[in-house]
């Protein structure tokens, strides 16, 4: 069997985007848009507690007007998405809160890749006493369940934001590390590996330029999904009162403090804020998955 | 429920729609056999209240002593000896009480000697227990013995009874066991007769004699539960039940699910009209709020200004309540600079958004507190008065104190945390923001720092280290000035209990000494009143509002009455066609 | 000879597309006579495989035959699949292992196999799989009916296939690539079985390899392909005579003399290496762990300019050696001495500088770069490491070597992926000589080539050799490589040197049975006596 014959992976042109592709580009740039521009997009201060309190957003019969006025008879602007038990305005507090997830998400996994990476690479590379070591210790930490110990880690040391990266990092580097392992663990067996070495190249130098940057591949598309799951570990640390300080915005707490309007009939104050992530989460899951089918070799 | 008989030969179409029918009927049945609340045979007899959480324990000296729940318990299976005397007003549905005198309740009759500065109670004749035991006089000892031996986990008869100084009941007991025991403090005079000594003409104890606490216990029964190691049967009265000469029994009482009160039938005269009370432990309040929206409990309380509002526009229900001893406060601590500056205090109670908390926190059930202690209490004046002129003021004030618009403030950053109970977030968050919000504006660095209920009861009562926090939770059991002046605002080298503001000014405890000690009412009265104005000047504690203590209930149940543990007395309560 | 006798494979005007519209085939017509071996041939990506699959009809679902048609028997592998495939046609592919079900006993498989096909009943068909696997060479087919194919041996299962293809007697039997993968004594026994059975069966056969060598010796007939077209089919005799005459003459006894006046750079002395192996035994619920001698006592001597074949099948040992020599794994016993110094006496980083003296050549070309970096990258790796040079002066100096070899400068700066398996075997070469080393250590350089690209590999390792005076420890198992490039021969086997001396008089006038048996097995391209008109094939005198 020749490449000519196997399916469509070769015959696909590498600079158009599949359908999946574009999707993701658009749900993951759209929340990190948001993050970017708050301050220009939000129509409210996110802090600004007002009378207007429990406001419900505009209907569907009013908006129509509503836009035309504020676009073009300096309206000023209404609470698009209704406002929340202080008076603060929700759509503004859903931009603003993308920054804070995000930021986060986004912190926590970068600190935990570079760890994880470079701890699997090495344990990859070598394998002894140390090495397994630091394996079984990552496996160990994997196995917590990740949403108390995180709730454990904040309680103990204080809610800040440090301290929520600093517990998300250290409960997903293991699987960066494990993921970087094992794909050094196959790229050591490769046959430039051993030209490498058999070239004269000292091993720390064969690490970085070689089996490093060979290793990344599992690696990198994990990162997408594992944004995902810490902009939802974040938003449930909130929602049970771990997380971020009110009044902050941020999704989970947002979702935690409507849930109990809920019954009142003040469905926006959670509903948002929970489209929000769930757009979010999936658009980076989805961009994960596309990238994990654009690079399948 | 009616069995719908099979029908004989019908034609091929209906006979299916018969089978459907019957299977969504047996399905309905099923699921309605779920719902329906406890019947039982006589209409009149129970009421299902839905309740926060059901009583941890029911033992006044014991570790629950504190939560409201286990008080709502204790109070409706013991009956105290004296009673504050019913008020004909009635606010909103409720009754109130006269709190400057009192009616018998177990005691029919009081007498003071100032002589001898000692009280002689006569007992009600005729009076059993559930266990079917008479009220004697030895069980009035066996009380005060027992609070006195200060053997449970927290000793709150002895410290009601202290704070009523009765006679040698001190704080001697803690360090020396030989005076644990009960002396000629108390004595018997007769099969129905007691006589209590005091160490100085206190006016509190009548007061003290209605709280939930120094209730009667029915020692015969009490002591059938006694064992070596606890001979005070503590553990009975955490575990069982609360043996008293109440109007109520235990029926069932499962932790963390559900208490059962029925009648004592051995009490035939003031027997209570609602003969049986199931207390179902629902503790989210907007899952008791869809419970009595769909008609399915009579009696619920302790949901949110909104969920209040939402039922009380409903047919078959009603909201009633009243401004009792529930009051909101800004507590800064005189040790956490910069809070030891009057101006910095000052400027904090002008900024602070009143109207907000009132009409946005509170939704109008609510009104501002311009007192240091509830005003429903007897003797207390509207005295607060923050500066007029609000944020323009608080601004005025700061540069006043050296920091012009807050510059200078962030080196007390730690201090601005403005706490508060994480489990109360759904109900303080957001006054806690506006205060944010409004005292930002003028400057004032603050942050919002929301901790676990344990850990605020900890720092504001033992540590006494909580620099910045919103408080709800205080309520001075005993409805007098002075009990709260002690309580909160006599330096403990004076007294002071629960002073969790580390205030000390020494004319206030100058003051309080002198109350303490007159027997002169009028006299008492004068020195308390400056004692309360000197501490609204100093803002010892900086009141935001008296808020409503209500309840939800169905519009047949009537007889609801105000006490200052805000629990309901059940016996208090009848139906009545709407 | 009867009139319109069906041909057992016409195969008329056929073209096979891809997706992309890309002819894989184009207008192929080939045919087969009743008995006819026919061998196709041709490089990689030429469709010969294609061509296998459809004559059975199973051209893979993403391609398209367009024109054409093909008939087996004048049944239609198309339309008439059930008749055609398995029963009047049979397919033995290179992977055995593949072809067989892992969980069910093999015996098992090729019984129902034939009892599917045929009709006949289970006991006739098992019966029957004994006899043929009898046939194809196994020893105690009784044994082997009821094993698992992961238990069998690569040769053993091959076999195996051969007896699941020929249980059915198909009157056309599509042989792709059945040997490549086996040790070369093996192989030419099974190629041996399967020709006899097809002569006892009266089966024709479609034979696609790409060793010319195996063509040779077993085809009557042979159709080459390139790119999807077809050459006209050729006779054997005169595909032969069509060969590439250019024949280097093996070293001679005097050129071996004349090394061994020249200084030694390697010395090997009484290398042993062994590794603990771990069986599974008592039906694999006890692991026993024994000891599996990999080398056992080697030695050898490479004089500067010298070029030694390190010569054995698989698992004779001679990679391990290599690997000893590159010091990738350590040997438990025995000295390694370069010019005298022993390698194991000196620190690491002095270790490392020698390795600039001794480099090797791989036996994957695509597996021997990093896949990320460009070709122009790899090769300027041994002057950073061992001359510590700026950029600019890597670059320069990997233009340099690359001209000074004779190499196209252009693929460069392109990545592994893009360019050809033998040019980047070249650029390997080219790699290993960048650091100036004396002695080269290539491990089947050419065994991953294809004939074609062979050749020419081989010719410039001999110029190269000549013009800079290099040593070769030249490992592997094809004799004609060995031959082409090498003075001295070493045969080993099972860890052992069986045999050493000049490569010509070593393989002419061998000296050992093993040594013996090798060169009879071996399949040449130019035979003069075709491997299947030598007595001893014919008569099935089995070497096992």
């Amino acid at each position: 069997m020749n490449r000519a014959m196997t399916a469509e992976g070769s015959s696909r042109d590498p600079t158009t985007l599949t359908r999946m592709e574009a999707v993701a580009i658009v749900l993951t740039a759209v929340p990190i848009l948001c993050a970017i521009f708050a301050p220009v997009i939000a129509t409210f201060d996110p802090l600004a507690v007002s009378d207007a309190v429990s406001q419900p957003p505009p209907t569907l019969r009013e908006l129509p007007s509503l836009i035309w006025g504020v676009l073009f008879e300096q309206m000023p602007a209404p609470h698009w998405f209704g406002s929340d038990s202080s008076g603060m305005d929700v759509f503004s507090r859903t931009l603003y809160a993308a920054r804070v997830d995000l930021v986060i998400a986004f912190s926590a996994n970068i600190l935990s890749f570079i760890v994880g990476v470079t701890l699997g690479v090495v344990c990859g590379f070598r394998s002894n006493l140390a090495t397994e070591f630091i394996a079984r210790i990552a496996d160990l930490v994997q196995s917590f369940p990740v949403f108390i110990t995180a709730m454990i880690l904040v309680a103990l040391a204080g809610r800040t934001w440090g301290n929520i990266i600093f517990a998300m990092s250290l409960l997903y580097a293991p699987i960066y590390l494990r993921l970087t392992r094992t794909e050094a663990l196959k790229v050591k067996a490769r046959g430039f590996i051993e030209a490498s070495t058999a070239m004269g190249n000292r091993p720390i130098r064969i690490l970085y330029l070689h089996i490093l940057p060979n290793s990344l591949g599992p690696a990198l598309i994990q990162f997408s999904v594992t944004i995902g799951f810490a902009i939802l570990l974040t938003a449930g640390l909130s929602f049970v009162g771990a997380g971020v300080n009110p009044p902050t915005p941020e999704w989970g707490a947002m979702i935690a403090q409507g849930s109990t309007q809920l019954v009142l009939g003040d469905w926006w104050v959670s509903i948002f804020p929970g489209i929000a992530i769930s757009l979010t989460v999936f658009g980076f899951a989805l961009a994960g998955y596309a990238l994990e089918r654009r690079f399948e070799t | 429920m009616k069995i719908i008989p099979a029908e004989s030969p019908a034609p091929p179409g209906t006979q299916a729609l018969s089978a459907r029918a019957w299977s969504a009927l047996l399905l309905a049945f099923l699921l309605s056999g779920c719902h329906a609340p406890e019947q039982s045979a006589d209409t009149d007899s129970a009421v299902i209240y839905l309740v926060e959480d059901v009583p941890a324990g029911l033992n006044y000296d014991g570790p629950a002593a504190s939560l409201h729940t286990s008080q709502v318990g204790i109070v409706n299976l013991m009956d105290p000896l004296l009673e504050y005397a019913a008020s004909p007003e009635v606010e909103n549905g409720v009754q109130t009480s006269d709190f400057s005198s009192f009616e018998g309740s177990l005691a029919e009759n009081w007498v003071y000697d100032p002589a001898e500065q000692s009280w002689r109670i006569d007992l009600r004749k005729g009076v059993y227990s559930c266990a079917g035991n008479e009220l004697t006089a030895d069980d009035v000892l066996y009380t005060f013995a027992r609070a006195k031996s200060v053997s449970g986990a927290a000793p709150v008869g002895w410290f009601l009874a202290s704070v009523a100084s009765v006679a040698s009941f001190d704080t001697s007991v803690f360090d020396n066991p030989a005076k644990r025991r009960l002396g000629d403090e108390i004595s018997k005079l007769g099969r129905y007769s007691v006589k209590v000594f005091q160490s100085a003409p206190n006016p509190l104890f009548p007061h003290i004699l209605t709280s939930f606490a120094l209730r009667v216990f029915d020692s015969q029964e009490m002591r059938k539960h006694a064992t070596e190691s606890d001979p005070w049967s503590h553990q009975y009265v955490d575990e069982q039940t609360s043996p008293g000469f109440g109007p109520y029994c235990t029926e069932r009482w499962i932790k963390g699910d559900e208490f059962v009160l029925t009648a004592n039938p051995y009490r035939e005269e003031r027997a209570p009209s609602i003969k049986r009370i199931v207390f179902k432990r629902v503790p989210l309040s907007s899952n008791r709020f869809v419970i009595m929206k769909m008609g399915e409990a009579d009696l619920s309380d302790r949901l949110t200004p909104r969920e209040f509002e939402a039922l009380a526009g409903l047919d078959n229900l009603k909201v009633i309540g009243l401004t009792g001893n529930e009051t909101l406060f800004l507590h800064m601590n005189f040790k956490s600079p910069p809070f030891d500056n009057p101006l910095i205090r000052r400027a904090v109670s002008a900024a602070v958004p009143y109207d907000w908390i009132i009409n946005n926190g509170y939704r109008a059930q609510a009104k501002q507190w311009l007192s240091v202690v509830p005003t429903r209490y007897p003797g207390v004046s509207e005295n607060f008065q923050p500066p007029p002129g609000g944020l323009e003021a608080a601004r005025q004030l700061l540069s006043q104190a050296g920091y012009p618009n807050g510059k200078g403030l962030e080196e007390f950053q730690e201090n601005f945390q403005l706490s508060y109970v994480a489990e109360k977030q759904i109900a303080l968050g957001p006054i806690a923001n506006a205060i944010r919000a409004k005292l930002r504006e003028v400057g004032i660095p603050v942050e919002l720092n929301p901790i676990p209920l344990t850990q605020f009861g900890d720092r504001t009562l033992v540590k006494r280290d909580l620099p910045f926090a919103l408080s709800d939770q205080e309520k001075p059991v005993v409805v007098d000035a002075g009990y709260a002046i002690q309580l909160f605002f006599a330096s403990p080298s004076a007294g002071g209990v629960n002073n969790m503001t580390n205030y000390h000014n020494d004319s206030v405890d100058a003051l309080w000494a002198s109350a303490r000690t007159t027997a002169n009412p009028s006299a008492r009265a004068e020195f308390i009143a400056r004692a309360l104005d000197q501490i609204a000047a100093d803002i010892a504690w900086l009141p935001l509002a008296e808020f409503k203590t209500q309840w939800a209930t169905h519009t047949e149940l009537y007889g609801f009455r105000w006490y200052p543990d805000n629990s309901i007395r059940f016996s208090d309560l009848y139906r009545k066609e709407h | 000879m009867k009139h319109n006798v069906a041909k057992p494979l016409m195969i008329k005007n056929l073209t096979v597309v891809n997706s992309r519209g890309q002819a894989l085939l184009s207008d192929i017509s080939v045919s087969l006579k009743s008995g006819e071996i026919l061998g196709v041939t041709g490089p990689t990506d030429s469709g010969k495989s294609l061509l296998g699959l459809a004559a059975l009809g199973q051209i893979p679902a993403t391609l398209r035959m367009t024109s054409g048609e093909v008939r087996v028997l004048q049944h239609s592998p198309f339309e008439d699949a059930d008749r055609v495939k398995g029963k009047l046609a049979g397919l033995i592919t290179q992977s055995p292992r593949q072809a067989f079900h892992p969980m069910m006993p093999i015996g098992k498989q090729i019984t129902r196999f034939r009892q599917h096909h045929t009709g006949e009943s289970f006991s006739s068909c098992r019966e029957r799989t004994l006899a043929l696997m009898d046939l194809v060479g196994l020893r105690d087919p009784a044994r082997i009916y009821s094993s698992f194919v992961h238990e069998l041996s690569g040769g053993m299962a091959q076999r195996c296939l051969i007896a699941l293809a020929l249980s059915t007697e198909p009157k056309l039997l599509i042989a792709d690539e059945p040997t490549s993968g086996l040790d070369v004594t093996i192989q030419a026994n099974i190629l041996d079985t399967i020709w006899r059975m097809t002569r006892e069966l009266g089966t024709s056969m479609l034979l696609i390899s790409q060793d010319r060598g195996v063509l040779t010796n077993y085809a009557d007939n042979i159709v080459e392909l390139d790119s999807g077209r077809q050459k006209d089919k050729v006779r054997v005799k005169e595909f032969i005579s069509t060969g590439d005459k250019a024949k280097p003459s093996p070293a001679t006894k005097e050129e071996a003399r004349r090394s061994d006046s020249r200084p030694v750079i390697l010395a090997v002395k009484h290398l042993s290496k062994t590794y603990s192996v771990q069986k599974r035994a008592y039906k694999g619920l006890w692991v026993r762990s024994t000891s599996l001698r990999a080398v056992d006592d080697f030695n050898v001597e490479i004089h500067e300019g010298e070029s030694i074949g390190l010569v054995g099948e698989s698992g004779s040992g001679k990679s391990t050696v290599g690997r000893c020599l590159m010091g990738l794994i350590d040997h438990d016993d025995g000295e390694i001495l370069f010019r005298g110094t022993p390698i194991s006496a000196l620190a690491a980083s002095e270790q490392r500088r020698l390795r600039a003296k001794i480099q090797i050549v791989q036996q994957d070309p695509t597996d021997t770069f990093d896949p990320r970096r460009t070709l122009a990258w790899s090769l300027g790796e041994p002057f950073r490491i061992h001359r510590q040079s700026s950029e600019r002066q890597v670059n320069l100096a990997v233009q340099e070597l690359v001209e000074r070899i004779g190499l196209d400068t252009s693929p460069l700066n392109s990545r592994p992926a893009e360019v050809t398996p033998s040019n980047l075997q070249r650029f390997a070469i080219a790699r290993a000589l960048a650091a100036d080393p004396e002695l080269i250590i290539l491990d089947e350089p050419t065994s991953l080539l294809s004939p074609y690209d062979r050749e020419s590999l081989l010719q410039l390792l001999g110029d190269l050799q000549r013009a800079l005076s290099l040593s070769y420890l030249f490992i592997s198992h094809d004799l004609h490589s060995v031959t082409a490039v090498c003075e001295r021969v070493v045969i080993m086997q099972s860890g052992r040197i069986m045999e050493s001396g000049p490569t010509g008089s070593t393989f002419s006038n061998p000296v050992t049975d093993y040594t013996q048996k090798l060169v009879d097995s071996f399949l040449d391209e130019n035979p003069i006596v075709r491997r299947v008109e030598q007595h001893s094939v014919r008569s099935g005198k089995q070497v096992n």
